[in-house]
């Protein structure tokens, strides 16, 4: 599956994408790997690449990082049989799974990020359209809460309570039913 | 003025601000959708710009586990439990928002006893109500308890990935798959009582059946023409009339394991299953016997025009001479002039663990005068995946292996499997 995934690249090597972040940095991307965004195999599928995509949402140092994200995720988008590993012959597939640990290893690194960097991720896998990004640092962002008390998550993220105490009294009677 | 204005302002502002509360709506579901249930619902007391939110969130998961409900646990603590989850998820599917259709419904839930089994009949039809694209029902625990999945009705035009664990599908289902789900591309079911006989679809794209108890026992028939992943594991008591499988040249992938549990498919059915799939490039086959791949010269067995790779899992475990075997797969091998790849996993011999450590024949001959030789030209590599040797079996394997295919280079693997 590793060698079939180079073998793709290296047909899609010819065809080089040029991304342009908010700041005007340049950077050159093959097809397979742009293409893990939506947004952007659009673009190719609508022939308006040329001279360039620009990312105007999108910095430098933000660009840098969804792009390494994609350059690794390229070569595994064909291998998404992995999913259901609770499936009884999960071991005779034949799936990748020394790639498969490599790339959750490589997915646990990649958010080793700062909270604001987090959020500039989640915005930029959002408008470029790349699934898996998304799901992966959102669920980084629910991990963080998760078993938090209210009080905390307002702690960790900033977030004001705006509610009076007579209105997060009658919607905590409200849900009281999730509360137990 | 809308919450979601004033929180983006706060972010502007300073830079470490509620950047959480500042993403878009379609981001926050994403990360509800992360949390636990119950917890997804106590942010509508973190302000006011999470006071709704869970309610018009369109995924709905809803997990047994997430109470502390597991097989393990019985009793008291069962009933205790149970009540817990039973009044958040009637309370959940009551409160949430009714005008905000579903993207998915996930339910993970064992109803042990049968008065449970119709709250949980009502969830799933609460759950179908809001036409979601995705329905995952999983009812783990012994196949006694059967839960009956109710019709999808008018909701499945939508659906676009059904998945099931453990339920009943009566006749009807394989018509509402045929008729009623022009979107349907995913289709998993595993451990599930059924009383159709047909797969169709034309829009389904992969297809995975596993360890299915066939009802009626007819023989059961998969038309799928843009099927690209197929996968199924079959055990021969509930399928003994054969299997027929329909596919085109969309088909990728397939994955087919015949279970040896009370029985063998007979020679000709597993033959007819790898005559339907003749055209796949990619194809994993556990459980197969050496009669069923023996290609003859007067066989009408067509051409594998499109193999690439093969991997055999289990396969050649009948009793039959070590030689006779490789004959087999040689055979099958001239038939596949384009295979690159082969895998054999704990293919041509069992190792029976009771036996560990005793060696019966201590000393083999390797004769090299033995059968015939075979023509695969772009098979280059041959990888043995072994988990035990008994009898220096291994050994002979891969001499043989060496004489019938001389142009191969083999590689010895140790792996653990199970």
């Amino acid at each position: 599956m590793a060698s079939a995934g180079s073998g793709d690249e290296k047909a899609a090597a010819a065809a080089m994408i040029t991304l342009i972040s908010s700041d005007n940095e340049k950077f050159e991307v093959t097809e397979a790997t742009a293409t893990l965004s939506q947004t952007i195999r659009h673009m190719i599928e609508d022939g308006c690449t040329d001279g360039g995509v620009p990312l105007p949402n999108v910095t430098s140092k933000i660009l840098a990082r969804v792009i390494e994200y994609c350059k690794k995720h390229a070569t595994a988008a064909a291998g998404e049989e992995g999913s259901s590993s609770s499936f009884s012959d999960a071991a005779f597939l034949e799936v990748d799974r020394a790639f498969l640990e490599e790339l959750e290893e490589f997915d646990d690194a990649f958010l080793e990020v700062d909270r604001a960097t987090l959020f500039d991720l989640i915005l930029a896998a959002n408008y470029l359209d790349i699934k898996g990004l998304l799901n992966l640092t959102c669920q980084k962002v629910a991990d963080s809460v998760k078993g938090k008390t209210p009080e905390q998550i307002r702690e960790m993220y900033n977030i004001v309570n705006d509610l009076t105490p007579e209105e997060e009294a009658e919607i905590r009677r409200e849900t009281q039913w999730a509360f137990e | 003025m809308p919450p979601a204005q004033s929180a983006k302002r706060a972010s502007a502002e300073s830079p470490s601000g509620d950047r959480l509360s500042a993403l878009p709506d379609a981001l926050l579901y994403a990360v509800l959708y992360f949390l636990p249930a119950p917890q997804a619902v106590q942010t509508s007391v973190l302000s006011r710009r999470w006071r709704h939110l869970w309610r018009t969130s369109p995924c709905v998961s809803i997990d047994m586990r997430e109470f502390g409900i597991t097989m393990a646990i019985c009793g008291k603590f069962l009933k205790q439990r149970w009540r817990k989850f039973e009044d958040f998820t009637t309370s959940l599917l009551l409160f949430r928002s009714s005008d905000v259709s579903l993207d998915k419904f996930l339910l993970y839930t064992t109803p042990s006893v049968p008065k449970r089994m119709l709250v949980v009949d009502r969830w799933v039809r609460r759950g179908i109500m809001y036409c979601p694209q995705v329905i995952e029902v999983l009812i783990p625990g012994p196949q006694a308890v059967a839960f009956p999945f109710p019709h999808l009705g008018a909701s499945s035009c939508r659906l676009k990935r059904l998945n099931l664990l453990g339920v009943c599908l009566d006749h009807r289902f394989g018509e509402q798959i045929r008729s009623q789900c022009p979107v349907l591309e995913e289709l998993e079911l595993r451990k599930c009582r059924h009383s159709f006989e047909e797969i169709t679809s034309s829009s389904l794209k992969r297809l995975i059946i596993d360890t299915l108890v066939n009802e009626t026992g007819n023989h059961f028939v998969i038309r799928t023409t843009s099927v690209v992943y197929l996968q199924m594991t079959v055990s021969s008591v509930w399928y003994s009339n054969g299997i027929s499988v329909h596919v085109t040249d969309s088909l990728v992938k397939a994955f087919i394991h015949l279970r040896c549990k009370g029985g063998t498919f007979s020679l000709d059915k597993q033959r007819s299953l790898l005559v339907d799939l003749c055209n796949v490039p990619t194809l994993v086959l556990r459980g197969f016997q050496t009669k069923a791949m023996l290609v003859e010269e007067s066989d009408k067995f067509p051409v594998f025009r499109n193999m690439k790779t093969m991997s055999l899992a289990e396969c050649f475990l009948d009793k039959c001479h070590l030689y006779a075997k490789l004959e087999a797969l040689g055979s099958f091998l001239q038939n596949a002039p384009c295979l690159k790849k082969l895998t054999l996993l704990c293919c041509m011999f069992r190792t029976d663990s009771t036996m560990k450590g005793q060696i019966l024949r201590k000393s083999i001959s390797l004769p090299h005068h033995h059968g015939r030789t075979f023509q695969c030209p772009m098979l280059k590599s041959i990888e043995v995946v072994y988990q035990a040797d008994l009898d220096n079996q291994l050994t002979e394997l891969l001499w043989g292996i060496g004489r019938i295919l001389p142009n191969v280079s083999i590689t010895l693997t140790y792996r653990l499997l199970d």
